[in-house]
């Protein structure tokens, strides 16, 4: 601990320990945090907020978002009014057709997300410089071992296929043992793996306190199937409204092969009207409720990379309308 | 349908798409018009401002008289390190400002007032000149993100008064809580609860009988104001003629409770009247040798000769050999350790022979020096001994009050402390980086959960804007509507049963015998021939119930007004005046008589009970209350509120006990709670609560912290089907989460009956 990194991490190292016996714990946690990596798989409103948190909080960030910028991530908060001047700029570009645009247009589309918010990173804590970076391969080519070297991955907007393989890829790979008994990894029961959470048949999602399936997870499986059908990320103005009619058709023929009755998608007893549902799956994220989801995960790492409480498993919802967030195991019935 | 939302999509900037289809449309509209007002640009401040630029909101003001220091950058993420010294509140302001995205109204009117603004006001939220109940008016509601009670308190009442919607909120590590408050929704305040504020110990505790590390660090505090304060006699350690012969009697008195025999107490009686005839401190001549020599309160700046350092040294040995022995032998001969478990063993002769050797190296100038080491005495003595030289040495004077990020009043106040622990035999010693912890009252903070309730809080603001669209100037439906709409949010460390982290629960109904929302009549208990008038200003009136600027009336006439346009004189003879002979009959017992403060729009009562005899209370094994000896507090810390003592007066057990238990030692290793250690000494309200706001430090907030055991493995089982909380009910469970759901009053008493700790954060 150089005493710069003393002064900037002083009230989070104080979550750790207070006493003076805990000397050697705070310093062994603080190791832990200060050598990790996370790996960022598609940068997202919530995914920004994690990273932002983790980062300050003195965690190294590693970033593979291929994606063009800044189509791809409207919603996200790194130079956030940059990115709407760079929008409408191309929008009046569209409108007039002048050729120096059309030149701006090209260089900006070969920025990705990864490189244009690596600067935005560092500039967060200037003690991670060195220690970030950009992974600019895309997805599809990393290897299965690739996963393994961090120590923790955070995907955001993949198919159902693609996370079904990195998360198959991080309990297949060997960890590097450390001379460190607290780091010993513990394992939180039940494990129950990504491909067979999305097993478990929706209507069967039920439990001691939840009478039908929760809503949120009904939501999240329905928005989830969508774009891995649609496969889009992005949506462009003048599709917006055939996007939306498609929406609803697909989410009435997935409600009936799902056997989801539209009560499950209903607020407090007030009937959730399609439309308006389909104008929230095509631009899904909200400053606040962002940063709140971000910050929850953010904790759940910091839990899992100090081994300093115990991360929740498994599955996480939050509701922005009441404020709540449940975490639950999502696992086959035995019988 | 095609058209409108081509229409919607050009004037609305991508980054609110997501706000635009979740929220009804008109409430977007509102939010780009609504005035916002934020106290605080710290923890939660940060992430408030960039949460409202990126929800649209255009006119934010921001209320913060802090600057930023270092350690607010790991979490306070507007802020660079080229910022360190500047004002929070401009530097952030201008940050969210210029994440704010471009709007153009649909009409295409581009004027001033759709230009967003987000103004900084760097300056004291409890200056009623600026922010007052006129100027809170303007906004449409107010976001909290303060670290201290009084400011609050005061922003309470101005809402309150203002009939503003308050969305308060508060952190410590992972705990956290927001909550809205608004005076036509008939929900709780946030004084409907008590809040703990600070621990006060007994004088007696910190001077002779310490038995908690705490204890140092505040005797280690008073040390540094009697060696380097501008006035040597506001220290508690400071000792005069008068004092020693007061704490003579104060010693009889309590032997006497002792139920010595009659023989035994007149020799010591009589012994001590003879010896405190010439009385001197064992210290002070030595404190005043060294103060003289550094050149603290000279008159005429010392020459200073070769032989200055080598003279410096020997006062500093004397003085520390009064301090650690000779004072340490003196209460040990009057029987003051006579049923203490530990005797006091005085720093040793040999140890104390390393003040004047120049070879001594101070522990934090050595190559391996790490601030969490532990110093041994003859370490602690060469450290505060390099103090002193430093302090002759510098072109400045040292800072006369101490403060924690003053890099030498830390390593005095460590050294002394545990000097001092070493004397007293009380473990576990303490670091620098401990000592830092207690001494600056640091409450520990990460950016995580101050996003989270700056989320939370931004999502109620969507709530109540949504109910004044809904409902415009019908001020009860408004009311009505928040009530519904909005939640207590607690954010949790570990899973309830349910599994949740954010616990939602509906607002709490207010507390009837609020005194702040309820005007509720207040009942006090003191010695109403002891106390005087200003007594009663100073303990009660403005720290305990929070008045800023009080007019006092008795039998409907005013005996006190405080205030810009009044003079202070008019009123100034009834200040020393005791409560029974004040004008218009006096306070005496069974008095009722109001208070009024204008500034926040408050008017109380107080019925007064006269009582004269106090004795300090300890809990027996059987959980039974006894009375085990009169209580030798100041006077001004002797009275009681609402019929039972307020918990920021009320002495620990062990404090009051002068014996350490095993519990708070158990408690103190337990890395799993987060520990709240509020320890700034109150005997002196003007000192500690005048610059509160300030003083916090960075810290972001306060909090209701819920005790939640250490987490163990979950055993979950799919028993009923495929969801199943993903942790094993909490062993030892303080407060049933999922009994909130459905009957918030029961909650509410189990809170306050299993004793959930109100704790006053950062």
């Amino acid at each position: 601990m150089s005493h710069s990194h003393d002064d900037v991490y002083d009230r989070q190292i104080r979550l750790w320990g207070a006493d003076a016996q805990a000397s050697s714990s705070i310093m062994r946690i603080f190791k832990r945090m200060s050598n990790a990596r996370v790996l960022y798989i598609n940068l997202t409103g919530v995914t920004c907020e994690m990273m932002k948190n983790l980062v300050l909080a003195g965690v190294a960030a590693v970033v593979c978002d291929p994606r063009p910028y800044p189509d791809a991530v409207r919603e996200v908060f790194f130079k956030a009014s940059s990115m709407e001047a760079i929008i409408a700029s191309r929008r009046n570009s569209s409108n007039n057709n002048g050729e120096e645009e059309q030149q701006s247009k090209k260089v900006k589309l070969l920025n990705t997300v990864a490189e244009a918010v690596a600067p935005e990173i560092d500039e967060l804590n200037p003690l991670l410089i060195g220690r970030n970076s950009v992974e600019e391969r895309p997805i599809a080519l990393l290897p299965e071992e690739y996963f393994g070297q961090f120590d923790a991955v955070v995907a955001s907007r993949l198919s159902v296929d693609e996370v079904k393989r990195i998360s198959l890829a991080l309990i297949s790979v060997p960890r590097i043992a450390i001379d460190d008994k607290l780091s010993d990894p513990t394992k939180i029961e039940p494990y129950v793996s990504l491909a067979k959470m999305m097993e478990v048949p929706l209507a069967q999602a039920t439990g001691r306190w939840d009478k039908i399936p929760p809503r949120i997870l009904v939501l999240q499986r329905l928005l989830m199937d969508y774009w891995n059908e649609s496969n889009k990320t992005t949506i462009s103005n003048n599709d917006e409204a055939n996007a939306r009619e498609r929406f609803v058709v697909f989410a009435k023929k997935w409600m009936d092969s799902n056997k989801i009755t539209s009560a499950s998608l209903d607020i407090e007893g007030v009937p959730m009207n399609l439309k308006r549902l389909a104008a929230i799956a095509l631009h899904p994220e909200v400053s606040p409720t962002a940063a709140v989801l971000g910050g929850v995960l953010g904790n759940e790492v910091i839990k899992s990379l100090t081994r300093k409480g115990e991360p929740s498993n498994n599955v996480l919802m939050f509701s922005g309308l009441d404020g709540g967030c449940r975490s639950f195991v999502l696992c086959p019935a035995e019988n | 349908m095609t058209t409108e939302s081509t229409a919607t999509a050009t004037s609305t900037p991508p980054i609110l798409t997501g706000l635009q289809s979740a929220l009804p449309s008109p409430l977007l509209s509102k939010i780009l018009t609504s005035g916002i007002l934020l106290i605080g640009s710290g923890g939660i401040g940060c992430e408030l401002l960039k949460n409202l630029a990126l929800s649209g909101f255009r006119h934010v003001e921001v209320v913060d008289l802090d600057t930023i220091d270092v350690s607010n950058l790991n979490r306070q993420f507007l802020f660079r390190a080229r910022h360190v010294g500047m004002p929070k509140c401009k530097v952030a302001s201008e940050a969210a400002l210029a994440m704010v995205p471009p709007y153009s109204s649909p009409d295409g009117n581009n004027s001033n007032s759709n230009e967003a603004a987000y103004i900084p006001h760097h300056g004291n939220v409890l200056d009623n000149s600026k922010f007052n109940v006129p100027y809170l008016q303007q906004f449409a509601l107010v976001l909290n993100a303060l670290d201290n009670i009084t400011a609050r308190r005061r922003v309470n009442r101005l809402c309150l008064a203002a009939g503003i919607p308050l969305i308060e909120a508060g952190t410590a590590g992972y705990l956290g809580q927001v909550t809205v408050i608004h005076k036509s929704a008939g929900v709780e305040c946030y004084e409907c609860q008590v809040k703990a504020t600070q621990k006060v110990y007994p004088i007696c505790t910190i001077r002779s009988t310490p038995s908690m590390p705490v204890h140092c660090v505040v005797w280690g505090k008073e040390l540094y104001k009697l060696c380097f304060g501008g006035k040597v006699e506001e220290s508690m350690l400071f000792e005069d003629e008068e004092s020693l012969r007061a704490e003579k009697e104060g010693a009889a008195e309590e032997a006497d409770a002792e139920g010595k025999t009659d023989t035994e107490k007149s020799t010591d009686v009589s012994t001590n009247n003879m010896e405190s005839a010439g009385e001197k401190s064992t210290y002070m001549d030595q404190v005043h040798n060294l103060r003289a020599l550094m050149d603290i309160g000279n008159d005429v700046p010392q020459s200073k000769d070769e032989h200055h350092e080598s003279n410096l040294r020997i006062a500093a040995k004397e003085a520390l050999t009064a301090l650690f022995a000779t004072e340490i032998n003196k209460q040990i001969g009057m029987n003051r350790y006579k049923t203490a478990e530990k005797v006091p063993v005085p720093i040793s002769s040999q140890d104390l022979d390393t003040c004047t050797n120049v070879d001594g190296i101070p522990p934090t100038q050595r190559a391996d020096y790490a601030p969490t080491e532990i110093w041994t005495p003859a370490d602690c003595l060469v450290e505060m001994v390099s103090c002193f030289i430093h302090v002759s040495n510098a072109s400045s004077p040292p800072l006369p009050e101490f403060d924690k990020d003053d890099e030498m009043a830390m390593r005095f106040v460590t050294a002394a402390c545990n000097l001092r622990q070493y004397v007293f035999q009380i473990e576990p010693n303490q670091s620098l980086y401990d000592a830092k912890g207690i001494a600056g009252n640091i409450i520990p903070a990460i950016a995580t959960t101050n996003a989270i309730v700056a989320g939370l809080q931004v999502l109620q603001a969507f709530h109540i804007l949504k109910c004044q669209l809904e409902f415009g100037d019908n001020k009860e439906e408004v009311g009505a509507g928040i009530k519904k709409a909005c939640r207590y949010t607690y954010c949790l460390r570990e899973k309830t049963r349910k599994g949740y982290l954010l616990q939602p629960t509906q607002l709490p109904a207010p507390n009837p015998n609020c005194f702040v929302c309820r005007n509720a009549i207040i009942s006090l208990a003191l010695n109403t021939k002891e106390w005087t008038l200003e007594m009663l200003l100073a303990r009660v009136i403005k720290k305990e119930l929070g008045f800023g600027a009080p007019t006092v009336l008795v039998g409907g006439d005013i005996v006190y007004e405080e205030g810009d346009d009044i003079d202070p004189e008019e009123y100034a003879a009834n200040l020393p005046k005791k409560l029974v002979d004040l004008p218009s009959g006096g306070v005496g017992h069974g008095a009722v008589f109001g208070v009024e403060d204008f500034s926040q729009d408050l008017e109380v009562e107080i019925s007064v009970t006269h009582k004269d005899e106090w004795f300090i209370t300890v809990e027996g094994d059987d959980g039974a209350k006894k009375e085990v000896k009169p209580d030798d507090r100041e006077e001004s810390e002797k009275f009681e509120i609402g019929g039972k003592k307020p918990v920021a007066a009320a002495p620990t057990k062990s404090a009051a006990d002068g014996v350490s238990s095993e519990k708070d030692k158990t408690d103190s290793k337990d890395d799993d709670s987060i520990e709240v250690m509020d320890v700034e000494p109150v005997d002196k309200p003007s000192v500690t609560d005048g610059n509160s706001n300030n003083a916090a430090d960075d810290a972001d907030s306060d909090i209701e912290v819920i005790e939640v055991s250490t987490p163990r493995p979950a055993a979950a089982s799919a028993a009923n089907g495929s969801l199943s909380p993903s942790r094993v009910p909490l062993k030892k469970r303080r407060l049933d989460w999922d009994r909130d759901d459905q009957n918030v009053d029961e909650a509410k008493k189990s809170k306050t009956d299993e004793g959930v700790e109100v704790i006053e954060i950062e």
